[in-house]
């Protein structure tokens, strides 16, 4: 087989490093020829490894070439756990900032230049149906936004400055990290908000039929009546059927409830086969077959997942404290760092409610302050040990002491968040830190121990392969 | 769009693909949009940010750590997740291809010592790796003893002399990704080439590919 012809810049450039290597080692003339023949062979061998590695990347789910402008590479073998992981980690830090990635879900990888490659981004309108796209598995989809022709692609939109959005794909999912819901407003004026800690799928997005799966977590949906367009809302084997309603709905497998504020919907999938209608003012839950309904307390709230964003938000502008907030909210926590240290840490972490002292928490930590993350993660959990923010709060003292080396204080941490949120969506990233943390302190039983525990809660989990073959005695003594 | 060129991976010569990567492979104008996105907390720039520089992110991990596996979506999460967060310390927006790769550097540095660290703490020896499985049967062995190879070199001379031959980074754009000098690369670049010839010889793999051309 005769080389690819290597590119000129690539050969001087060789070339040229070459002959400084072999002058700086002080090798002679005929060494050097002799070197520069062996090398010839291992550059193959770097090419083609580097051209297997290409391919392998572009089968994975890597970008449509060329005519797909917003496409994303997917992970090589995403599972639920590593997509919530993303979440977590793409997720704002701030609760205004609800993001999403749009991960190519299974169904649509191997299909390098397909639609489902491309990625659709949110927190903005979804215009109408452009009449393109169709799905591999047949289905089509509403071309909502960033047309492919226009030849823009900097995430501004269609290009006449109006529609932020760029482009979007169903079958893939939406995610959100444990601080951040995400709004998807849609153009019908639909409104769906993904709650903080929960995953989920938008399979499908025609003027006809909207198909949104609810992976885990909770949503708020706000659906427009249209005779025209059919709304399901599917967790995991159950389907709520949406006309014009305000509602809410929380999965967590086997668990499911759905509150319904305005209007109706009917659940299917119950055992008993036939669909449970749900009007305005009650909620269903079903929990491992068995059906409760009840009326909803005047306490309930209207849209409970949004309350965290918003209660950021519009906490309180013009104090003093906002200004720390606002700098968090826009990604700037450096200076969001140095602006509430100036109102005093101690202070801080001894008033702000729960909420806030997560932010504050979290701005210490990307700004690189350690002890005063820590402080104000302390705090909370301190202060608000029942509220569910305290888990967060504690994963996060979990996840500093594991970076800063001390797997023996991770450990009590993640051991704690276990105990006290054992259903909390990062239960499974804190198992999987647990065994590392404890293969850190050559404590092997407890490797094992977590890994038994990481098994059980995620089979398939991203840690799974090391997890069985730690309990198999290939990976450690 | 100014997606293709560098990261498709359509059919001709890989090296002139690669040629193309280092700076800046999109225009440098929709850096700026985007990085301005970023820093304004625009909702789509995020996922832009994925979509864009996501498969150049991707292509270093896997050079560097040579398995496409959860590891790898793992550090991929991680890296654009820090972008993303210290994206007010990009000073110049243009420089922004560059920087990612920096950071994917740094992020699987502190993998790769991680990695190393596990290995020292496994008294029965090296965990066990996975065999390449992106490489084609006839190149499985070889990709699988390179990565041996690299598996036995220090980290900080391991990064450099992967990302130079086998992502074709010159000498100042691999001492910019490593946070090095290029003095510093350099050394080690020839300190990682004995290394790998010495050990290389120790693999059959590897033989033929270390026999001289036309012999």
């Amino acid at each position: 087989m005769s080389p690819p012809t290597r590119a000129p810049w690539l050969r001087l450039a060789r070339s040229r490093w070459s002959e400084r290597t072999r002058a700086r080692a002080g090798e002679d003339h005929r060494e050097g020829h002799r070197e520069d023949h062996r090398e010839g062979r291992l550059e193959d061998l770097w090419r083609r490894l580097a051209r297997e590695q290409d391919a392998a990347l572009a089968r994975g789910g890597a970008p449509a070439p060329a005519s797909s402008s917003a496409a994303w590479a997917a992970p090589p073998s995403p599972s639920s756990g590593s997509r919530r992981k993303l979440a977590a980690l793409l997720g704002a830090a701030t609760a205004a900032a609800a993001v999403v990635a749009l991960v190519p879900h299974e169904r649509g990888r191997g299909r390098p230049g397909a639609p489902a490659a491309a990625v659709a981004m949110v927190g903005a309108t979804v215009p109408g149906n452009d009449g393109r796209g169709r799905n591999g598995d047949g289905s089509s989809d509403l071309g909502h936004g960033h047309p492919e022709g226009n030849g823009n692609a900097s995430g501004n939109g269609n290009g006449n400055g109006e529609q932020p959005v760029a482009a979007r794909v169903p079958d893939q999912a939406l995610l959100t990290d444990a601080h951040s819901d995400l709004p998807l407003q849609f153009a019908d004026g639909s409104t769906v908000t993904l709650g903080s800690g929960s995953a989920g799928r938008m399979r499908r997005l025609t003027d006809a039929r909207v198909d949104l799966f609810l992976d885990h977590g909770h949503l708020d949906a706000h659906v427009v009546h249209a005779e025209s367009t059919l709304w399901l809302v599917h967790a995991g084997p159950f389907r709520v059927r949406v006309t014009g309603t305000r509602f809410a709905v929380r999965w967590s497998a086997p668990t499911l409830q759905v509150e319904v504020y305005e209007g109706a919907v009917s659940i299917e999938g119950a055992s008993s086969g036939s669909a449970v209608p749900l009007r305005a003012g009650h909620r269903l839950t079903i929990d491992d077959d068995v059906l409760r309904t009840e009326v909803l307390g005047p306490e309930a709230p209207r849209r409970p997942s949004m309350v965290a964003a918003a209660s950021v938000a519009a906490a309180s502008p013009g104090t003093p404290e906002a200004d720390w907030q606002s700098l968090a909210r826009r990604g700037a926590f450096g200076s969001a760092y140095a602006a509430a240290a100036r109102h005093g840490w101690r202070s801080l972490c001894g008033h702000l409610d729960a909420q806030r002292l997560l932010l504050l928490g979290d701005v210490a930590r990307y700004a690189g302050a350690g002890d005063d993350a820590r402080r104000a993660f302390e705090s909370l959990v301190a202060r608000f040990p029942d509220d569910s923010l305290a888990g967060d709060a504690v994963f996060s003292l979990g996840r500093m002491a594991f970076d800063a080396n001390q797997p023996a204080d991770a450990s009590r941490w993640f051991e704690r968040y276990l105990a006290d949120w054992p259903r909390a969506p990062l239960a499974e990233q804190a198992l999987g830190r647990l065994i590392e943390c404890a293969l850190r302190t050559d404590d092997v039983q407890a490797a094992r121990d977590a890994a038994r525990g990481y098994l059980r809660r995620a089979p398939n989990g991203p840690r799974a392969r090391f997890a069985r073959e730690l309990l198999q005695g290939s990976s450690v003594p | 769009m100014t997606e293709a060129g560098p990261e498709a991976h359509t059919d001709g010569p890989h090296a002139v693909q690669r040629g193309s990567r280092e700076p800046g492979h999109v225009d440098g104008r929709e850096d700026l949009e985007l990085v301005g996105g970023l820093r304004a907390g625009a909702a789509w720039a995020p996922a832009m940010l994925v979509v864009r520089h996501g498969p150049r992110v991707r292509r270093v991990l896997l050079r560097l750590l040579g398995r496409q596996d959860d590891e790898l979506s793992d550090l991929f999460q991680e890296v654009m997740t820090a972008a993303w967060k210290s994206i007010a310390q990009l000073e110049d927006p243009t420089a922004l291809p560059a920087w990612l790769t920096r950071i994917t550097v740094f992020t699987a540095r502190t993998r790769l010592r991680a990695r190393q660290r596990r290995r020292w703490l496994s008294f029965l020896g090296e965990l066990p790796e996975v065999a390449a499985p992106w490489a084609s049967p006839e190149l499985r062995e070889a990709a699988q003893a390179v990565y041996d190879i690299f598996d036995r070199m220090p980290v900080d001379e391991r990064i450099p002399f992967a990302l130079h031959v086998l992502d074709g980074l010159e000498l100042e754009a691999t001492a910019s990704a490593c946070g090095m000098s290029v003095a510093t690369v350099r050394r080690r670049l020839t300190r990682g080439e004995r290394r790998f010839h010495k050990l290389a010889r120790c693999y059959e793999a590897l033989v033929p590919w270390l026999e001289a051309r036309g012999r």
